[in-house]
């Protein structure tokens, strides 16, 4: 059956492959996500100091760091029962939207943008460096 | 050109290299809490869709640096480089001239310490301090305080931006030129600072520090002498 692979799928932070098998009319018959990628944090995690998590998830994604940061927090916050008070909060939904700017520009130009700007050019140019090309400095 | 902590001397994701392989495997698709997995299905290397074959690469024995499976130009570190630092880089690699192979990068040849504007006396550690159960004062050394900073054992080239934010150096430079195994430097440098009389005053300072094999190691597990736990880090 013949297959279209999609391999790295450029889109996303961390790996994904893509295979695609046609029927007979050309139509797609059946389609696979694989995920090519396994690191172990959930279970390196164990053992460490619980106060030191939120620095260190933050390592499963260049994309999105502010998101496990955040979310961690809220881990640890629940592991030791208290609420963070007032001015905290507001720093941490500060953070969070800086995180939200960083990491839509760094989705949109570093991933989204070479594949929507740069569809007809081959894997060796559709990227940062080809998008720079195109579209000027 | 080895860009990056991960790259350069493992960075966090070697402290999988304190657990075995199928010990991670098994958390991740059989034991954890949000798994539900009855049948215990692992990950294969070969799955034989009814369409056709599919393949993953295989689960590797233990996390290693870039130079542990290719060679290597240059060694950028920092968990993540400073946007200086990786502006200097690029610069000299497009204007040259370019460095010495195998140099470091983007980064300089002595320790956090040397970047850190705190006041420094006489070390002697009375307890260790988890980061929850103190508000450290600004002027002082952080390592005098009884928090573990490991600013001694690591390659400046952050400006010691932890430092400036009341957060003890978490060594995510990897250790500076001449120490082999950041954590191992910084285990023989506590034995001149402990305020400790005897053995035992020793190691009950040293049972106060939580995690010791994953604070010390914490960006640097994969370069260290001892690379982990299991076989496959001993070969």
């Amino acid at each position: 059956m013949p297959r279209i692979t999609i391999d790295p799928v450029t889109r996303l932070e961390g790996h994904g492959q893509v295979e695609i098998f046609l029927d007979d009319e050309g139509n797609v018959a059946n389609a696979y996500l694989q995920v090519p990628e396994l690191r172990g944090f959930e279970k390196f995690v164990a053992g460490r100091p619980v106060e030191e998590l939120p620095r260190i998830v933050t390592r499963l994604c260049g994309i999105c760091p502010g998101a496990h940061h955040i979310c961690s927090a809220k881990g640890a916050d629940a592991v030791f029962q208290v609420q963070p008070p007032p001015p905290a909060v507001k720093l941490r939904e500060l953070f969070y939207c800086a995180h939200f700017l960083h990491s839509h520009i760094a989705h949109l130009y570093l991933l989204a943008a070479p594949d929507l700007i740069m569809g007809e050019a081959g894997p060796a140019d559709r990227n940062f460096p080809g998008l720079v090309e195109r579209m000027g400095r | 050109m080895a860009a990056g902590s991960c790259a350069v001397t493992g960075g966090i994701t070697a402290l999988a290299n304190l657990a075995a392989p199928d010990a991670i495997l098994q958390e991740i698709y059989v034991c954890s809490i949000s798994t539900v997995n009855p049948a215990g299905v692992l990950p294969r290397e070969k799955f034989a869709a009814p369409e056709g074959e599919l393949s993953l690469p295989g689960f590797q024995p233990r996390v290693r640096a870039l130079d542990e499976v290719v060679p290597v130009d240059y060694y950028l570190p920092g968990c993540p480089p400073a946007p200086a630092g990786i502006g200097a880089v690029i610069r000299s690699l497009l204007t040259g001239p370019l460095p010495e192979p195998g140099a470091t990068v983007g980064a300089a040849d002595s320790t956090v310490c040397r970047d850190c504007l705190r006041v420094r006396r006489e070390k002697k550690i009375a307890r260790f301090y988890r980061l929850h159960e103190i508000i450290p004062d600004e002027e002082n050394c952080l390592l005098e305080q009884g928090l573990i900073c490991l600013g001694p054992v690591t390659r400046s080239g952050c400006g010691a931006s932890c430092l400036k934010a009341n957060m003890p150096c978490r060594g995510c430079y990897g250790p500076p030129p001449g120490i082999v195994d950041q954590g191992a430097k910084f285990i023989s440098t506590l034995g001149s600072l402990l305020d400790a009389d005897s053995p035992a005053d020793i190691v009950r300072l040293v049972e106060e520090i939580p995690d010791l094999s994953g604070t010390l190691f914490r960006f640097s597990l994969a370069k260290s002498l001892l690379k982990g736990v299991g076989p496959a880090c001993r070969g």
